[in-house]
């Protein structure tokens, strides 16, 4: 491998830059699920929701050429899905865990069927313009910070800034308490007149709406669309969550360290001569799962788990 | 809360509830699940039918070409019975894993496990004659278990999400299964990435003069296993109440660790054992399109089965059924085949809800 070329001088700027791209739906999806974990409800199907966000953000900005318009349809489809899972979740209290496997599988069959019904399979598969950089001005020409964090697209400035907003809503306002109070007594909350049920179709809708938004930050960086192409990033959100032990500004720095794990493997396995390497570049391409996987373990052995909300995961029945 | 002593009635209350009439009232519990089970697959194919008239096709034709796909003729049923045949026995498998409340989503990656502990062994002994079929499906079930071990004490001994652990085994093991057909296994005479063909004397063999590997009968024997088990056996049992409640099941003294980490090897093992079926019965070489996303199926099919083996046995044929008709149904009607993954999907959701509302109405 040439090292030179992944992390040396030159290259360990663009490399943290292209880390916090890859970041960014990770971020988005983890964040918001952070935010509805702390309701009390698992919003489980956050891979087919991002799915869905992908392919409507892409047909939208293929069919308009428009960015804006393709991300507000990446967060319209999660919003229907969103809508979905509190029907089932939240209404009919069926078990979290299997709607959230039941979602996944909707979404990916109704993503694969409708890209295959409007595009066909083609040789070479449709593009969209996608999101290009836009630099921040004066910030930009900052030395080292300009270029890792201000000569990104839009998209990632919003995907940021949004993350950071519901970190602050949450930890730091009125609503994030209900939330977390929710999350801990709903009928604590409720007999001091938060309504659980409102609260926690909140947490849904806003978790939903922002993986919709990171499936049109996604298409929006390749450019394309294909089955599965959000491989894994919605169940890594889901790791993360648990391992930031449900704090929104650990799940930040979570999925940041799961993009640069991403934008190194990509390098490495580009500086390592691909297909005749000696180290094989499926090893690389595994590796974003293996940190999760081990990461979920070392998280497993060491916490305890004092930081889960207390009612995560039960439906709560009105008292009233 | 009942109690098991009647109070005195008050003298003057109206006549006890008539038991009898209240009990033919009630619907028998088999026929509730088949009424709710039926509103389920209307209600997943009349929104299917939606999403068919989007893409352009008219539903009830096209319906039609589905079933006749699957059932229209002998060679159309031989082909239902083998895409089933997998899907039962990792149905099967999952279905315990389910009752014991262990969400193993990671039957693909176990099945493809098996598939390449499987080819790993021919590839190593081909020499061995006749035993090398038995030792192949061996090898490959344990190949699968080995990764249910993983997840399952994961899962016992500090509580990891087995979701997320046995999904991101998923992508490793493809990994995994993508560079064994590039280098190690991969045929030394071929070009495509894949493993040398498997030899005759390892191949499954087929069942009366049909098309339909003995893997099916494995398939239905472990079913019938399992129901046994369920009936009359204690780990059955165990799982059960393991599934209801740990913290009871700890306290009526069962060792719960022990029944999460053995349902969690259970579901896996199958799912390898498929694998190295499905490799010996139908593929016969190891290749990246080995399993066309079996694994995932299968969750809908334990899922629809409500890890009953007989439940998981019909719905094992009919979600079979959908797949290859659905192929029938892209030919003639154009639509896409993966019209049918969304019906599958559906059909779940409808019928976590039929569930729900019977549950309902009985309390």
């Amino acid at each position: 491998v040439n090292w030179e070329a992944v992390i040396g001088p030159a290259a360990i700027l663009p490399l943290l830059a292209a880390g916090i791209r890859l970041a960014m739906p990770i971020v988005l999806a983890a964040v918001g699920e952070s935010f509805c974990q702390r309701s009390g409800v698992i919003n489980l199907g956050l891979e087919g929701i991002m799915l869905a966000g992908a392919l409507s953000a892409f047909g939208a900005e293929y069919a308009t050429g428009s960015p804006i318009v393709g991300a507000l349809a990446g967060i319209g489809a999660g919003l229907v899905f969103g809508v979905l899972v509190g029907l089932l979740v939240i209404e009919a209290r069926i078990d979290q865990i299997i709607v959230g496997i039941s979602i996944v599988l909707l979404a990916a069959g109704i993503t694969s069927f409708a890209y295959l019904d409007v595009f066909g399979v083609t040789s070479s598969p449709p593009r969209i313009g996608g999101s290009s950089p836009w630099p921040v001005p004066v910030l930009s020409d900052l030395p080292g910070i300009g270029v890792v964090l201000f000569r990104q697209s839009p998209l990632v400035y919003a995907a940021m800034g949004l993350s950071l907003g519901v970190w602050w809503l949450l930890e730091r306002t009125r609503v994030g308490l209900s939330v977390r109070a929710v999350g801990d007594r709903p009928d604590a909350a409720e007999a001091v007149g938060v309504s659980p049920r409102r609260t926690r179709w909140i947490g849904v809708l806003v978790s939903s709406a922002m993986t919709g938004f990171a499936g049109a930050v996604l298409v929006g960086q390749l450019r394309l669309f294909q089955d599965g192409v959000t491989a894994g990033r919605g169940w890594v959100a889901v790791a993360i969550v648990v391992l930031a032990r449900w704090n929104p500004l650990g799940a930040i720095a979570g999925g940041l360290a799961f993009g640069l794990v991403d934008a190194l493997q990509l390098r490495v396995q580009a500086a390592s001569g691909g297909v005749d390497a000696t180290v094989p570049y499926e090893l690389f391409q595994a590796l974003p799962y293996l940190m999760t996987l081990t990461v979920v373990v070392l998280a497993a052995v060491r916490f305890r788990r004092d930081a889960e909300p207390a009612a995560l995961g039960t439906p709560y029945v009105a008292q009233r | 809360m009942t109690s098991l002593v009647e109070p005195p009635a008050p003298p003057d209350t109206p006549a006890a509830p008539d038991l009898a009439a209240d009990r033919a009232r009630r619907v028998h519990p088999v026929l509730r699940s088949a009424l709710a089970t039926a509103a389920a697959v209307l209600g997943g194919f009349a929104i299917g039918g939606l999403f068919l008239v989007l893409a352009g096709a008219e539903p009830v034709a096209a319906y039609v070409d589905l079933f006749r796909g699957a059932f229209g003729s002998r060679r159309a049923v031989e082909r239902v019975l083998v895409e089933a045949a997998p899907l039962l026995l990792i149905g099967l498998g999952l279905g315990v894993a389910y009752r014991a409340k262990v969400w193993n989503i990671g039957a693909q990656g176990q099945f493809d496990a098996g598939a390449i502990t499987g080819t790993t062994l021919l590839t190593l002994a081909p020499g061995l004659g006749w035993v090398l079929l038995p030792t192949t499906l061996f090898v490959a079930t344990l190949g699968g278990a080995a990764l249910g071990w993983f997840i399952g004490y994961l899962k016992a001994r500090y509580d990891a999400n087995v979701v997320i652990t046995s999904l991101m085994c998923n992508y490793i093991v493809f990994s995994l299964l993508a560079w064994s057909v590039r280098r190690p296994l991969k045929d030394p005479n071929g070009f495509l990435p894949a493993s040398a063909s498997v030899p005759a004397e390892a191949r499954l063999p087929l069942l009366f003069g049909t098309r339909v590997n003995i893997g099916l009968a494995i398939a239905l024997a472990v079913g019938v296993g399992l129901v046994w088990v369920f009936r009359r056996g204690v780990f059955g049992f165990w799982v059960d109440m393991v599934g209801a409640s740990p913290t009871v099941s700890e306290a009526c003294g069962i060792p719960v660790r022990r029944v999460i980490v053995l349902a969690s090897v259970v579901s896996a093992g199958l799912a390898g054992l498929a694998g190295g079926l499905q490799l010996l019965g139908t593929e016969f070489r190891l290749s990246l399109t080995l399993s066309s996303g079996v694994g995932f199926t299968a969750i809908v099919v334990a899922l629809l089965g409500r890890g009953r083996p007989l439940g998981i046995t019909a719905a094992a044929i009919f979600i079979a059924a959908l797949e290859v008709g659905g192929d029938a149904m892209q030919r003639t009607q154009g639509v896409p085949a993966a019209a049918v993954r969304v019906i599958q999907a559906l059909l779940v959701i409808f019928l976590l809800l039929a569930n729900r509302m019977t549950e309902r109405r009985v309390s």
